[in-house]
């Protein structure tokens, strides 16, 4: 899995990738900075639960949040989410595209 | 109700605002369909200059009664009129209409801070009002996050879902959610979404 990640901070802009469990649980986590990674699973999960219940969403899905100092890429999968953090100049369709590839990678590997 | 209202002018009377604010605010809180506490906060803020402020709550006290004489006096006592009205409505309609007009864009809504509607443009059938709320309670729970996270307030927000895809872009007071079709890359017409949301700012004269 680290191999995975490790492609994924890879791209310029990039700063932290964090695979959690549905229940907010780190499965694994790789970053170039110190983040508090328990803060950010926690609010990941809860993010998607509760897109879960208001959109009323079983399937796979992904969020792209862009705040004015950073941007917060998931992608929620049956058993997990992948979640990366990066700065604001990074190429969103390269980093969304390498997002989904990972996640798929990720789900076949658990 | 009464001897809350009497008690917040006692205070207005007495010079306290802060006090006669909250009183009516926590008084709106607990009875949300009473006009009555939205006049009189009106009314303070209209005699405090602030304009602004007061139209908002009018306006919210417009949507629970629209035949309340006491609510249309004070808004038109600052030039707010239907007329006005009319116009930012068909300016606002007329910049969603465009958006609407993009192949693969389904659906187009604009709604306040709290999710109330503003004005939707929608071609499926879908409650412009329901779908409206629930984006943005769901863009004020990630705003919360991204603040969290040091990100900053958020300021557009993408769901890809397997239906569809969802686009927001957004402020602290206002945002404007685009429904579009999963074919459609949203980097194409990005552009044009955040024009519209930057007229339609413009429009409603709010930052």
């Amino acid at each position: 899995m680290k191999k995975i990640m490790k492609e994924l901070i890879s791209s310029e802009g990039v700063i932290y990738c964090l695979v959690v469990d549905r229940e907010g649980e780190i499965i694994d986590f790789l970053g170039k900075e110190e983040i508090d990674k328990t803060l950010v699973s926690a609010l990941v999960a809860e993010v998607v639960s509760e897109i879960k219940k208001q959109i009323n969403i079983s399937e796979d899905f992904s969020i792209t949040a862009m705040g004015e100092k950073g941007i917060i890429f998931f992608t929620a999968r049956k058993d997990f989410i992948l979640a990366l953090l990066a700065g604001q100049e990074v190429d969103t369709g390269e980093i969304r595209l390498k997002l989904q590839q990972g996640a798929r990678l990720i789900s076949e590997m658990l | 109700m009464d001897i809350l209202i009497s008690l917040a002018e006692f205070y207005v009377k007495s010079g306290l605002f802060d006090e006669a604010e909250n009183l009516l605010q926590t008084a709106i809180q607990q009875n949300e369909n009473v006009v009555e506490p939205y006049c009189c906060l009106g009314r303070i803020y209209l005699d405090g200059g602030m304009e602004d402020k007061a139209v908002e709550i009018l306006k919210k006290a417009e949507k629970i009664d629209p035949e309340n004489k006491v609510v249309r006096e004070l808004l038109e006592s600052i030039g707010y009129t239907e007329k006005e009205e009319t116009l930012i409505k068909d300016s606002l309609d007329e910049v969603l209409n465009k958006l609407l007009e993009i192949k693969g864009i389904v659906g187009v809504i604009l709604v306040d801070e709290v999710g109330a509607l503003i004005s939707a443009q929608i071609g499926l059938p879908l409650g412009g009002e329901t779908t409206g709320a629930i984006i943005s309670s769901l863009f004020n729970k990630i705003d919360r996050t991204a603040k969290e996270l040091m990100i900053g307030n958020l300021n557009r927000l993408f769901f890809e879902l397997p239906g569809g895809n969802i686009s927001v872009f957004g402020t602290q007071t206002l945002r404007l959610i685009v429904l579009s079709r999963g074919d459609l890359f949203i980097s194409k017409v990005e552009n044009s979404i955040e024009e519209a949301f930057k007229r339609s700012l413009e429009i409603l004269g709010v930052d």
